[in-house]
């Protein structure tokens, strides 16, 4: 959640089922910093197209620990 | 594979040419807006590249780095017979614009002369192309000239990439030397089946009869024409930032070299993060990686040059040094080199509006 954040350089509290789109954040740019900090803090490639099908948190951490 | 060594074949000299056009990426604050701009440029390091004026070709800015060269290692023309000009933006659908350049420089009619299309990977297909030429032992120097101005081809909306791309050319001069040393190593890449990643719809023979001239609301949300650049910045940053670390792996783990041996990581720079995650990914140390992505922008296959040519030119000059260098992307194409410089010519980087006027 914290690396997330610090991806998206977002602050506040929210759960796992929030809405990634209610991020402004969440836009190509968000995508490259989320694709860079998965490849770095847990050593998994993602693709454009797995990271565009996530919808909420939830389908990150789940995408992340496949 | 396409692993090899190349022998018997020493770089002379290398020059570069930009338009004498600065842009500051500041100025698009009216366009694009403040926040988008300063994310923009906080996540590409890039603040000002240089951008062809209207006039002016790609073929323009190779032609005076060439020119440039040229007169500096005091060659004579007719001792040149081979010109590869390698561009994605030519002077026209045809010919081929060395045919051109073979004639703007006034070189012999003994000397081969042909186009190569190809981006960021320019450099070390050229350099690969140009020792290949002269392995027959008939022609002893070479020109190989890197160019594009294509900012034009890119849609005025296309914040995407509008903001990273820079104008160059670059010469790079070549010559049959049996007393090299250090052969060039080298490993080439294609994946052509990502070839929509970055790609011009139209404008050849694929749907002449069906683009739309004018520019359309694309699923990213940008307006583009089909004879617009396009570019998925997401996909491009994937390949980057798995394939070529990765074939830089496997082409050091094939000639059993390692990062100690070589004096710089010199990579193309499509942006200052990209390179960086690069170099982080094959543990390349961040203070012998050459970066000026943020002075220049992405100027494609003269990325290379311009970066010896602005960082390294003294030592590049009065010594030897070896680089590890990679250009990648549009195809999608890459390559690796092991390239060592000794003594090499290097005039300064010139600032130069000029365009040819008999086209």
């Amino acid at each position: 959640m914290e690396k997330f954040k610090e991806a998206l350089d977002i602050e506040g509290e929210f759960d796992l089922n929030v809405e990634l789109e209610d991020f402004k954040e969440w836009d190509s740019m968000g995508y490259i910093s989320i694709m860079s900090m998965l490849d770095d803090e847990y050593g998994k490639e993602v693709n454009a197209d797995q990271l565009k099908a996530c919808k909420t948190l939830a389908d990150l951490y789940k995408l992340v620990s496949k | 594979m396409a692993i090899g060594e190349l022998k018997n074949v020493r770089i002379k000299g290398i020059s570069c040419c930009l338009p004498d056009n600065k842009v500051l990426n500041t100025d698009y604050y009216e366009r694009f807006g403040k926040d988008l701009v300063d994310k923009a440029i906080k996540m590409t390091g890039i603040n000002t590249r240089y951008v062809a004026i209207k006039e002016q070709c790609a073929s323009d800015l190779a032609y005076t780095a060439a020119e440039r060269l040229i007169e500096k290692l005091n060659w004579d023309k007719d001792t040149i017979k081979g010109l590869i000009f390698i561009t994605q933006s030519p002077d026209y659908r045809k010919p081929s614009t060395a045919c051109i350049l073979q004639y703007r420089l006034r070189l012999s009619e003994y000397c081969a002369a042909f186009d190569v299309n190809l981006g960021c990977s320019a450099f070390i297909y050229g350099t690969f192309f140009g020792s290949l030429m002269m392995s027959n032992n008939d022609i002893n120097r070479m020109l190989v000239l890197i160019g594009d101005a294509g900012s034009r081809y890119i849609s005025p909306e296309d914040h995407s990439s509008i903001l990273l791309h820079g104008s160059a050319g670059s010469a790079i001069a070549l010559e049959y030397d049996p007393e090299v040393n250090n052969s060039i190593k080298y490993s080439l890449k294609t994946d052509g089946s990502r070839f929509k990643s970055l790609y011009t719809p139209a404008g050849a023979s694929r749907n002449a009869y069906t683009a739309k001239k004018e520019p359309y609301l694309h699923d990213d949300g940008l307006m583009r024409s089909d004879y617009h650049h396009f570019m998925n910045g997401l996909d491009i940053f994937q390949f980057s930032i798995t394939k070529v670390p990765k074939t830089i792996k496997e082409f050091l783990n094939h000639y059993k070299l390692n990062n100690d041996m070589f004096d710089y990581l010199v990579l193309h720079q499509p942006n200052k993060f990209m390179v960086e995650k690069v170099a982080k990914k094959i543990d390349f140390p961040l203070e012998k990686t050459l970066i000026n992505v943020e002075k220049f922008g992405n100027c494609n296959g003269s990325s290379i040059p311009l970066l010896i040519v602005d960082k390294i030119r003294a030592e590049a000059e009065n010594g030897r040094i070896r680089l590890l260098t990679s250009g990648f992307g549009i195809g999608l194409s890459w390559g690796v080199m092991d390239l060592t410089l000794e003594h090499i010519t290097i005039p300064d980087i010139i600032y130069s509006n000029e365009y040819y006027t008999e086209g």
